[in-house]
């Protein structure tokens, strides 16, 4: 079915045209993928910051989406940091606790490099009765790690944005290994790197790199069995993935043909990717487990655009639910 | 690795449903764009091992356009070939079906990986239209990766795993100020040099 552009704009109760669309599109060869290889259906999952969320009521964001996510929040620190602001801890403990009905995990107030003043900050927030996952980063002393896993199951891992990828993977990897002992499971910050993910045992990592497309034109398109870019605009690129693109109910001429693309295009196509990508992880490591939660591997996505989570969602919701149909089916 | 027989045409087993190659033609309405490249490849290592299908009162192809391109490049003169008699919609209906089946297949990741293995050990994957990084992109999707092989691998952290590279650009006489404050830095290292005179700026900060 052919779409025809609408505007984005739209309340929190109701969502904007994309979702009709997707209602309206047939079983694709990415669901019957999924249903084959027994892909359980996921929720959409989120990582939301502190420091761009703070003025959002997150009950209108959530409404906006068809299913509700899993969200993962974080201070939202080192942005603030860059950007000559802080994040003050009792504030971050309020906001935490207001949308704690919407907000699935959540990270101590970490500050970088100083792994004392993260503690007392972990410890402030026990205090104020949440049960933050606590952050290690590079360059901290392993011993600190040692102390944390005996105490906590989920550590998220911090400071590695921006470094060398191997330096990642090792020092990752080794993070890993001398926890194994306690059975600890862990988050890797801003972690899509090909190797970084596909090699360790994470639980769960986040990134924004999905945003390519929507952002900047490069489109990470999941063919199946790898990643391929795209750019919007290239016809040529885009054609020779055309049917890739359909099976996630995208005319690839709303991708190819500047006059007819629109953000929501490559939100689609970006989102179902990366929610496929998961898929293929959880497929690949299995089970990963951390106690009195859902097993892993999760991968969030994080934006700072309402909408932008919103077309996300509910194009996974689409492809969660037929991919549940047809495994109903089977 | 055995060599395959590239002169491989219509099989033997079809040979009583092949035709001149040119008494069919490709439907003019065919919107499919096929890989002919890929086909010929696999018409070469494998020959026609199923006729395409031909609509009876028009002599236009409803299914294997592509096998009929291909086979013409490859320089055949017979193509196998089955006749259906319909009418001009039902055979426009052939003509999308067939092309959306294929649209809708898909496949059992973990079986195909064990099947490109078992081709890869007993013989090759010529004439599959499999490449090995088909293999090792299957490989890396599926198989579960064990961590102390994956720490055996990369290696234990380096202490400079982490390290920073500080690269400026500025004038010759700002150059020149540096590398005479630069000399005058305690600090037996660039990190303790830089590290001193951040220290330095902060405390006057």
């Amino acid at each position: 079915m052919p779409v025809s552009p609408t505007s984005l704009t739209h309340t929190s109760h109701t969502p904007d045209g994309l979702h009709l669309y997707l209602a309206a599109a047939p079983s694709t060869a990415r669901h019957a993928m999924l249903a084959r290889n027994n892909i359980e259906a996921q929720p959409a999952k989120f990582l939301l910051s502190y420091h761009y969320f703070k003025a959002m009521d997150l009950d209108e964001l959530v409404a906006g989406m068809h299913a509700k996510p899993m969200v993962f929040a974080d201070s939202g620190a080192f942005s603030a940091f860059t950007q000559g602001a802080e994040v003050n801890l009792k504030e971050y403990a309020a906001w935490l606790k207001r949308w704690s009905h919407i907000i699935t995990t959540y990270v101590n107030l970490d500050v970088i490099r100083n792994a004392t003043a993260t503690d007392r900050n972990q410890r402030a927030l026990e205090r104020m009765g949440l049960r933050p996952i606590p952050v290690f980063h590079t360059g901290s002393d392993m011993k600190v790690l040692d102390r944390l896993a005996k105490r906590y199951p989920y550590i998220a891992l911090g400071g590695m944005v921006g470094a060398n990828g191997k330096a990642c993977l090792r020092w990752a990897a080794e993070c890993m290994r001398r926890t194994q002992e306690h059975g600890t499971a862990f988050h890797g910050f801003g972690q899509t790197r090909k190797d970084v993910i596909e090699l360790l045992p994470w639980y769960s990592v986040d990134s924004s790199s999905w945003g390519g497309g929507h952002r900047y034109g490069s489109l990470d398109l999941w063919t199946g069995r790898r990643f391929t870019k795209v750019r919007i605009g290239d016809a040529k690129s885009i054609y020779k993935h055309a049917s890739a693109i359909r099976a996630f109910g995208v005319d690839p001429a709303c991708l190819a043909d500047r006059g007819r693309y629109h953000q929501r295009y490559a939100i689609a196509v970006s989102a179902q990717s990366w929610h496929a990508y998961e898929a293929t992880l959880r497929r690949k490591h299995g089970p990963i487990k951390c106690i009195d939660r859902p097993d892993g591997l999760h991968l969030y996505l994080v934006d700072g655009a309402k909408q932008h989570l919103q077309l996300a969602a509910n194009n996974i919701t689409a492809e969660t639910d037929n991919v549940t149909k047809r495994g109903r089916t089977k | 690795m055995a060599k395959r027989d590239s002169s491989k045409q219509v099989r033997k087993e079809l040979e009583k449903l092949a035709v001149p190659i040119d008494s069919v033609k490709p439907h003019p309405r065919n919107v499919r764009q096929g890989d002919v490249g890929s086909i010929s490849t696999s018409l070469a290592a494998n020959g026609q091992y199923r006729p395409i299908v031909v609509h009876k009162s028009t002599n236009q192809i409803l299914a294997g356009n592509h096998t009929w391109k291909a086979a013409k490049q490859l320089g055949w003169s017979k193509i196998a070939v089955t006749y259906v008699e319909c009418s001009n919609d039902d055979a426009l209906r052939i003509l999308l079906a067939d092309n959306k089946a294929n649209d809708l297949a898909t496949y059992d990741d973990q079986g195909l990986l064990d099947l490109l293995k078992h081709m890869v050990q007993n013989d090759t994957l010529e004439g599959t239209l499999y490449e090995p990084s088909d293999l090792d992109d299957l490989i890396a999707l599926l198989e579960q990766p064990n961590l102390e092989q994956v720490i055996n691998e990369i290696g234990a952290p380096a202490e400079d795993d982490f390290s920073g590279t500080i690269k400026l650009t500025v004038t010759l006489p700002t150059y020149e100020r540096w590398q005479q404050m630069w000399a005058t830095l305690e600090g037996d290292s660039d990190d303790a040099r830089i590290t001193n005179l951040i220290d330095a700026y902060e405390s006057h900060a």
